[in-house]
């Protein structure tokens, strides 16, 4: 599987929001890391779990589904 | 305290915005103040189209008619005109008669084709990520005088604070519903994981290791895979409960007699 990390931080450089919103899909996706944690993990600022790839990457497809029917 | 005609229709727009439901009823409702303000000006029925162009998602399109927004669309196939243009150049841009002006060939065609003789694009001022403008039609050519364009460029002033407001109570808007749907996807990983603590008489660290193990060895979704698991367990899907303000009031707050 691919490290889905460097597309995340593309994500939330262009768009500050976003970084809330794709932590709320990690968190929906079994996710544990706080906030804070979340947006060090996905600098390579902090080690988590393999597992915690995955669902990111799960992460990324909902938060891109979500952002498709904006109103 | 008088109330100027600039301060009428911010309120007036406000309004549409508490009274529509989505960036595209809104629109249409902005579309049908703009034409007919702006006949008033022109002394005659005029129409009128809005696109809105937001950074990452397809244009939406408003119009004061059906016609309206069909001529909106011309651009789209027939290549730039005055609202394109106007978008580009961030200044309204009047196509006086269609007969004579050589600017946009194709698109005049097209125009004169559906019975439209002058057009006005007027943009509106937004911000980096989105923008938009009001294009107005009309049957009889020359009828958009100094005066009527003026007019409409101080109406797509006003209007364009209105638009930034709902384009941002959209946004707001969807964020919320996605935050909701993604909290209610966790209520099956929680409940998933009581009941595999129940189970395995453990602890909840250990009953995540247990879920998030079975997940890798199945290359299955946890959230589908702990979704399965309620199911067995209850019969039924896993539901969220959210407290609405809209809801029934809570026992405490009622009254009796």
């Amino acid at each position: 599987m691919q490290d889905p990390r460097p597309q995340a931080q593309l994500l939330v450089r262009n768009d500050h929001s976003s970084l809330c919103l794709l932590w709320v899909w990690y968190r929906a996706n079994g996710g544990e890391a706080r906030l804070e944690e979340f947006d060090a993990y996905l600098h390579g600022l902090l080690v988590l779990d393999p597992f915690d790839l995955k669902i990111l990457a799960w992460a990324m497809e909902d938060y891109g589904r979500a952002r498709v029917s904006l109103p | 305290m008088a109330i100027s005609p600039e301060q009428e229709l911010l309120v007036q727009l406000q309004d549409l915005i508490i009274g529509t439901d989505s960036v595209s009823d809104f629109l249409t409702s902005l579309a049908g103040v703009a034409a007919a303000t702006i006949s008033r000006s022109a002394g005659t029925d005029v129409e009128c189209g809005v696109t809105l162009k937001r950074h990452r998602a397809s244009a939406t399109v408003g119009g004061s008619s059906d016609r309206a927004v069909e001529l909106d669309r011309i651009e789209q196939y027939a290549g730039p005109g005055p609202c394109m243009t106007a978008l580009r150049t961030q200044t309204s841009v009047l196509l006086g008669d269609t007969r004579s002006d050589s600017r946009w060939p194709e698109y005049q065609k097209q125009l004169m084709e559906h019975g439209c003789f002058t057009t006005l694009g007027v943009p509106m001022e937004l911000n980096q990520e989105a923008s938009a403008a009001l294009n107005f039609f009309a049957s009889q050519a020359g009828v958009f005088s100094e005066a009527a364009v003026r007019d409409a460029a101080g109406f797509a002033e006003i209007a364009g604070h209105a638009v930034r407001l709902a384009v941002k109570v959209a946004t707001i808007q969807g964020v919320a519903q996605d935050m909701e749907t993604a909290m209610k996807s966790r209520t099956a990983i929680d409940l998933a994981c009581g009941i595999v603590m129940a189970q395995n008489r453990c602890t909840q660290s250990e009953a995540m290791k247990i879920l998030t193990k079975a997940s890798s060895t199945r290359n299955q979704k946890l959230r589908d895979l702990a979704e399965e698991i309620v199911v067995k367990a209850s019969g039924e899907k896993p539901q969220t409960h959210f407290d609405r303000a809209t809801s029934k009031p809570h026992p405490a707050q009622t009254t009796t007699n």
